[in-house]
């Protein structure tokens, strides 16, 4: 078989980019004060990891020869979503209000897990802005978070935290 | 000529997977009813004692009897203890009837069931099996100070084997 030709190649559907996607909270966790409107996060949203699943690979080692079998799968840990933060703290604020509702400071008291869980949706969209496919993270819960780097004297770059949020698992689909 | 003499032999075998088991108590509480949350599982197939028979310069060792079969289950609880406290009042309350008489074997067994699935998670034919059975040894709780999930690990001693399971689930609706 032939390599693919030039024209081929121009006859396929537009490639995918990186920089069209959006950031939903499906639900935000119920036990986090005052949490933020969802289109306040998706705007300052810099970066998004996506979700996968990684597989367990079983090894028979039998006189010599080693065969091997698919064995369990398992959703990653975590993703990391980066923030620019505004002036008027919105990120710094969810962080702290869904942190102190995992751990309150000095107590330790920590919400049932169900308040603590959020639906968060990563759709990556076409070049028209139309949503083509949608990752779904089911039981979301902040599991550690970067305030976005070390404060000086010299360095004029926006203030970046991340939010490291771990989940059970993810549904993906195509939307289009 | 060897008896292994290919990879392509060992790549015939869909080789078996430690966790493809699964495991329910019957009327246990809400909602351990539909699953039991056991991690890990040790099931006696068969237990076979041997007796030594000692003759001039030679040992023997010749089939004596049938030994105690047990199920051995390392389980997860829920945040309100309600396995521990379910088997804690088994002993208790079922058994021991707080201390004032000994409950007969027929009114101190519950049921098991274990289940041997393949890949696609289906019940293997022939490999359900559903046993009497009845806790040994103490229940003890142990707290700790990791977040690590709370488990238990309890052994039943098998003391029948339900054969037809559904003529039980007939007579015991």
């Amino acid at each position: 078989m032939p390599r693919p030709s030039i024209d081929q190649i121009r006859s396929v559907a537009d490639f995918t980019t990186l920089f069209r996607w959006n950031l939903t909270f499906a639900k935000f966790p119920s036990a986090v004060a005052s949490p933020p409107n969802t289109e306040d996060l998706n705007i300052r949203c810099e970066s998004a990891e996506l979700p996968r699943l990684t597989g367990q690979t079983i090894i028979q080692n039998v006189r010599g020869h080693q065969v091997k079998q698919s064995g369990i799968h398992n959703y990653v840990d975590s993703i990391t979503l980066t923030f620019i933060e505004t002036v008027d703290n919105i990120i710094h604020n969810f962080l702290k209000n869904w942190r102190e509702a995992a751990w309150e400071t000095k107590s330790g008291i920590a919400v049932p897990k169900n308040e603590l869980e959020a639906i968060v949706i990563l759709q990556r969209l076409n070049n028209q802005d139309v949503p083509i496919w949608e990752y779904k993270l089911i039981g979301a819960f902040l599991q550690d978070f970067d305030l976005g780097g070390t404060l000086d004297g010299v360095t004029s770059d926006s203030l970046k935290p991340q939010m490291i949020l771990a989940f059970d698992y993810f549904d993906d689909r195509s939307l289009s | 000529m060897a008896f292994l003499n290919s990879i392509e032999q060992l790549r015939q075998v869909e080789w078996g997977r430690k966790y493809l088991w699964d495991i329910k108590f019957e009327k246990a509480p809400v909602p351990f009813n539909e699953f039991f949350p056991a991690v890990d599982v040790e099931e006696d197939k068969a237990v076979l004692e041997t007796f030594t028979i000692e003759e001039f310069m030679e040992v023997f060792e010749v089939p004596l009897k049938s030994g105690i079969k047990a199920i051995r289950i390392t389980f997860l609880d829920d945040a309100n203890n309600t396995l521990v406290d379910w088997l804690s009042d088994w002993i208790n309350r079922s058994i021991l009837n707080n201390g004032k008489h000994i409950s007969t074997l027929e009114k101190s067994v519950k049921q098991v069931t274990l289940l041997k699935l393949n890949s696609r998670r289906e019940s293997l034919s022939g490999q359900e099996m559903s046993y009497w059975v009845i806790p040994k040894g103490q229940i003890t709780y142990n707290g700790s100070s990791s977040s690590d999930p709370q488990t238990y690990s309890v052994t039943f001693v098998i003391v029948g084997q339900i054969s037809d399971r559904r003529e039980f689930e007939e007579n015991n609706p």
